[in-house]
């Protein structure tokens, strides 16, 4: 499984965060599943500002799942999705790896103390129900989709390359843009 | 877009989307805005960055163009305007001596002469266009001669009635046919005998402000000065029901001399607001999810009506607004006040509506959408037959000279649209003091002040002060510093957000932060109102984007 995001549309409205946040019941603070990054470039008046989403790509080889010391991390056979077990987990203050290990901060830890690594589970029980994860059905302006990474390839081709993304072709994200 | 940012001012659920779509299938969008704004960002192939309070200097400037290449649509202006004549006299310098040339705009509004020419030609030459003029310009000193410069601009052109065209203004959709209804307001004994203002704008059908009404953003000055101030009254009591005016009203530090001068005050909220805090009796309203409601989109700017359902009991002490005034009502000695429940009420305004349909049906969706058997286009009729379908003025014309303004007399909002100077804009000494424009547009992850204090959306961007990287670096103020934000009427301590998305010499604080002056009455919140000036334009509008200030780190 893995996400198609449409830069070309994004106008970094959050709702795809906050929809993240309802859905998943994760309190203020520093911990969110989906965030959103602005990049802006070039010098008055010669400006151009992108919106960039930041979340789980679901990797092909994700090297949080490697990173961990207990086997609390681990992909999906069935679909891919890249899932993370809080109850194993040993916490932020004990180990830390997974988010050291990760190129895009894709482990996110709440306020409280010695947190567990929680992160984007790709709406696991809506994904079971038939439906989209949150993020995609609360886009105002249609520019997320998300499923199997080949069908999602071969809608809208395989491209890798964003404003402000970085590939890792160590990890390789299951991600397809359509660039500014 | 002018002034027109969707994607934060939501203009209809679906625009951004629907514009998003018409630039991926080859429509070109420009847009002109002091800041580069996520609109922009995201739809417009360019930016035109502008001063604030000179944009009917740059529209009067892109017709002298039109007229100089003989682009204007004459046949169009013959048909449906009145007073053309006149405005392409002041246009072409014979009324004042001065042509409106681009070479003449440049040093007003900061744009290239060789910017306006373009864009000038490109918006006379692509058929149809529309012209997307927001209202935050139109929210300044002299914001009329904004709008209908637009309006001109859009009938030189021919774009008005025609699909994929504009009039130059963003209004209410043309549906429903006949105004929705609200609960009847009753006879205000206070306004019974008041006298028509006639130095005020009358509305469309030609009825001037009674006496006892006065403007919104006067109302802190009417209650320090009453009647000696020219005011209907000397006001001693403020009842305040779904507003927090002690933050949207401009002037916050003489709205607090103006709420700590009155005898008693009566406030329905939610939430210990700025204007709840001077209370003296505080009545607990309750919230949307506690009582059944009919939503219906801003102006009807997408088709369509929620059913906001009762999802508990009033919690607590709370009751509706309805339902206190309903008690209050007898205690007051007014009887008789509404024959009718909540619920009763919902029906009957649901009725009115042409084709709502079935009111049980209606709560079983959640919603209703209004189907329409073609897309409407606003003054369509009266482009295809004017003399059946006059408009909705005096002549019944497109009045680009309007005898109405022309008898109010005023030379800030004279008959025809000029650009003209006003307080606190570049020409005004204060600069020297305060050499800093500020614009305060609407937020995107709050409406006006509501849902200011939700966790979930604060967290999200810190509310802050946009300020180019030049003036920045002038004050030696860096990224996320504190900024010391004054002018005479306030003063607010709110991070620096340094950027070149924004013209150099302005500042941008989105509106709305809740107010909250420390014992000084220096502004930890970052309400915009505390640097605001109180009053209006003479036609009426909110002067919040005319306002100079200083900045220096704080």
């Amino acid at each position: 499984m893995g996400f198609y995001f449409d830069q070309s549309r994004c106008t970094g409205c959050y709702t795809c965060s906050v929809a993240c946040k309802d859905w998943h019941d994760v309190s203020p603070g520093p911990a969110s599943w989906l965030r959103i990054i602005t990049i802006e470039k070039g010098k008055y008046p010669k400006v151009s500002v992108a919106f960039l989403i930041n979340t789980c790509y679901h990797c092909s080889q994700p090297p949080c799942a490697s990173a961990c010391p207990v086997n609390a991390i681990f992909k999906r056979e069935e679909d891919g999705i890249v899932v993370a077990d809080s109850d194993r987990c040993l916490g932020k203050e004990n180990c830390d790896l997974c988010r050291q290990a990760c190129p895009y901060d894709a482990p996110q830890f709440g306020a409280e103390s010695n947190p567990k690594m929680q992160k984007c589970d790709f709406c696991l029980e809506r994904l079971l129900d038939g439906r989209k994860p949150v993020c995609v059905e609360a886009c105002p302006m249609r520019a997320l989709d998300a499923g199997p990474i080949d069908e999602l390839q071969a809608k809208y081709g395989n491209i890798q390359e964003a404003e402000g993304f970085i590939y890792s072709p160590s990890a390789v994200p299951s991600v397809t843009f359509k660039p500014r | 877009m002018w002034g027109f940012n969707p994607a934060c001012t939501i203009w209809g659920t679906n625009t951004t989307w629907y514009l998003a779509q018409a630039k991926e299938r080859g429509t070109r969008i420009v847009h002109v805005d002091p800041r580069l704004t996520e609109s922009a960002a995201t739809l417009a192939h360019q930016w035109i960055p502008l001063r604030p309070g000179t944009d009917a200097a740059l529209m009067m400037a892109v017709a002298y163009v039109m007229l100089d290449d003989n682009q204007h649509d004459q046949k169009f202006l013959d048909t449906y305007t009145v007073g053309f004549d006149k405005f392409r006299e002041y246009i072409l310098g014979k009324e004042d001596g001065i042509p409106k040339t681009p070479v003449w705009a440049e040093p007003i509004t900061g744009v290239p002469p060789s910017t306006i020419e373009a864009l000038a030609r490109l918006y006379a030459t692509t058929k149809p266009a529309a012209l997307l003029a927001g209202w935050g310009p139109g929210r300044s000193a002299a914001g009329e001669q904004y709008h209908r410069a637009a309006i001109t601009l859009t009938a030189m052109t021919g774009n008005i009635g025609v699909p994929g065209g504009g009039s130059g203004s963003l209004g209410q959709c043309p549906y429903p046919p006949e105004e929705v209804p609200l609960l009847p307001e009753g006879e205000n004994p206070v306004e019974r005998g008041g006298q028509p203002q006639r130095n005020r704008l009358p509305s469309i059908s030609g009825t001037y402000p009674v006496s006892a009404s006065i403007h919104a953003n006067d109302v802190f000055d009417a209650i320090l000065k009453g009647k000696a101030g020219g005011y209907p009254g000397d006001l001693k009591l403020l009842y305040v029901t779904n507003r927090n005016l002690l933050n949207q009203i401009s002037n916050l530090n003489q709205g607090v001399r103006a709420l700590k001068s009155l005898e008693f005050i009566v406030v329905h909220e939610q939430f210990m607001t700025a204007t709840a805090k001077f209370a003296d009796i505080l009545l607990p309203v309750n919230t949307g999810l506690e009582r059944d409601d009919i939503c219906r989109p801003w102006l009807y700017t997408s088709l369509y009506h929620i059913y906001s359902n009762k999802a508990v009991d009033s919690l607590y002490e709370s009751k509706s607004d309805f339902e206190i005034c309903c008690e209050l009502a007898p205690r007051l000695g007014v009887y008789n006040y509404s024959d009718k429940t909540e619920d009763q009420w919902l029906r009957e305004i649901a009725k009115s509506i042409e084709g709502f349909g079935e009111y049980e049906e209606f709560k079983k969706k959640g919603v209703q959408r209004i189907h329409l058997s073609r897309p409407l286009v606003a003054f369509e009729e009266q482009i295809e037959d004017p003399d059946k379908n006059p408009f909705h003025t005096p002549s019944g014309k497109i009045e680009i000279y309007s005898q109405r303004l022309a008898d109010m007399n005023n030379p800030q909002i004279p008959p025809i649209p000029k650009y003209v100077e006003h307080w606190e804009n570049l020409n005004d000494p204060l600069v020297e003091k305060y050499p800093l424009q500020l614009i305060t547009p609407h937020p995107k992850r709050r409406a006006h002040s509501s849902f200011h204090n939700i966790p979930w959306l604060k967290e999200l961007e810190p509310h802050a002060i946009w300020i180019n990287s030049v003036d920045a670096q002038a004050r030696g103020i860096g990224e996320g510093d504190k900024a010391r934000v004054f002018n005479d009427r306030g003063e607010m301590i709110i991070p620096a957000f340094v950027t070149e998305r924004i013209m150099p010499g302005i500042v941008s604080i989105d509106q709305g932060a809740w107010f909250e002056p420390d014992e000084k009455g220096v502004d930890l919140g970052g309400c915009t109102n505390t640097l605001t000036r109180e009053g209006h334009s003479p036609g009426g509008a909110f002067p919040c984007n005319t306002c100079l200030v200083e900045v220096r780190k704080g």
